[in-house]
């Protein structure tokens, strides 16, 4: 039964039981899942002026990062956390207690992250949420996982879906350069770990 | 030696001394751009014969442009004649002079780049052992609309702040700067369909 209240009602096709063992039984195995039409199609289409509406400051530095963080107000933050949302990620992830406290990212042309010593993340459980329609598939600013051997892999972009990575000890993120052909255009997350 | 390959007006003494004291006390940190630095047959040859390698593309966090392989093992015999001009005890000491820095002799590193549409290369500073003086000899012209300008950065703490200078891109353009604590600097995203060619690589100390 669907609970009442909060930003995150998840889409119906993801809250049959025989769904989310499958999802879980992925996410154990490829220690990564990504969920397109995550939300209830309403629920996304409310939330996501709510992000849009947050004050987004630049930040600058230009050897890790240049982007814009917004802080969640607790409000918004407990709306995000509603009941349904936190059992999915419990059973998925298997992980008993979720304190996930995201950051609202926007990036925009000439915007990016670098991988650096100093900002090295620990192995965690990322979850991400993209809040980007529409994108230029050519603008960059994809979400990329490295593993320190080389190997890259890339999250899709795009509106409404969920992406939650487990980062093994070598295992880093960065989200790349966005480019002139994102330059009509805003790129927003929320990215968080636990 | 020199007189075979560079413009007379950069050998002059008195050019060389004004040149050395313009470098040292050069913001946000020492640097030079010589214009129309070779002769121009030279420089027309060596875009062509670049033109001719094989350019692999380059990928990261930190950048995306396709370069060749150092050109230490190319076979073209134009390329190894220049690459072996710009290591040779002759242009070494040259450097030396304009720079004041101890250089190693036949120790440089080359490669080819090519930047297109898209292409960019966020701030760093460059340092890796050995590497004195970073290069450029740029073989394109770029217009500030077409980006892939050379950015060098003031610094404070060690860290970048703003854009200190600009170096747009002009061929037969040949720009140094020292590698240090403070030499950060970025290539600006190139836009729409002019090539930026470049043949970059380091210097070392001694």
């Amino acid at each position: 039964m669907r609970s009442a209240g909060g930003f995150m009602e998840i889409n119906a096709q993801y809250l049959g039981k025989e769904t989310q063992r499958k999802i879980k039984k992925i996410f154990l195995k490829e220690k990564k899942v990504i969920l397109f039409n995550f939300l209830d199609g309403k629920s996304y289409l409310e939330l996501k002026p709510e992000i849009q509406k947050l004050k987004f400051r630049q930040e600058k530095e230009p050897l890790t990062h240049c982007y814009s963080r917004a802080s969640i107000p607790s409000a918004f933050q407990e709306k995000l956390m509603s009941k349904e949302f936190v059992s999915f990620i419990q059973f998925i992830t298997n992980t008993k207690n979720i304190s996930w406290k995201p950051d609202a990212l926007q990036f925009s042309w000439k915007e990016y992250t670098i991988l650096h010593d100093n900002n090295k993340e620990k192995p965690e459980i990322d979850i991400i949420f993209d809040f980007t329609d529409d994108w230029n598939p050519k603008a960059g600013g994809a979400v990329t996982y490295v593993d320190g051997t080389g190997n890259y892999t890339k999250l899709p972009i795009q509106g409404n879906m969920l992406a939650i990575v487990q980062r093994s000890k070598n295992e880093q993120k960065f989200v790349q350069y966005v480019n002139h052909y994102g330059s009509d255009k805003n790129r927003r997350l929320l990215t968080g770990s636990f | 030696m020199l007189s075979e390959w560079l413009n007379p007006l950069y050998l002059q003494k008195k050019t060389i001394l004004n040149n050395r004291k313009t470098f040292l006390r050069q913001k946000p940190f020492p640097y030079l751009k010589f214009k129309h630095f070779f002769h121009e047959e030279k420089a027309d040859l060596i875009l062509q014969e670049i033109q001719k390698e094989k350019f692999f593309l380059k990928e990261s966090d930190l950048f995306k442009f396709k370069q060749t392989q150092d050109l230490q093992s190319s076979t073209n015999k134009i390329l190894q004649e220049f690459r072996r001009f710009l290591s040779s005890k002759e242009f070494i000491k040259y450097l030396e002079e304009l720079t004041g820095y101890s250089l190693k002799i036949n120790a440089i590193d080359m490669a080819g780049t090519v930047y297109e549409d898209t292409d960019f290369l966020l701030p760093h500073d460059d340092r890796l052992e050995g590497r004195k003086i970073a290069y450029l000899y740029y073989l394109s012209d770029l217009t500030t609309q077409g980006g892939g300008q050379l950015n060098l950065f003031s610094s404070n703490h060690k860290k970048p702040t703003a854009i200190g200078k600009q170096i747009i891109p002009q061929f037969n353009t040949f720009a140094f700067f020292l590698v240090s604590q403070k030499s950060f600097h970025s290539v600006e995203e190139v836009i729409g369909q002019k090539q930026r060619y470049a043949l970059s690589g380091w210097f070392h100390g001694n």
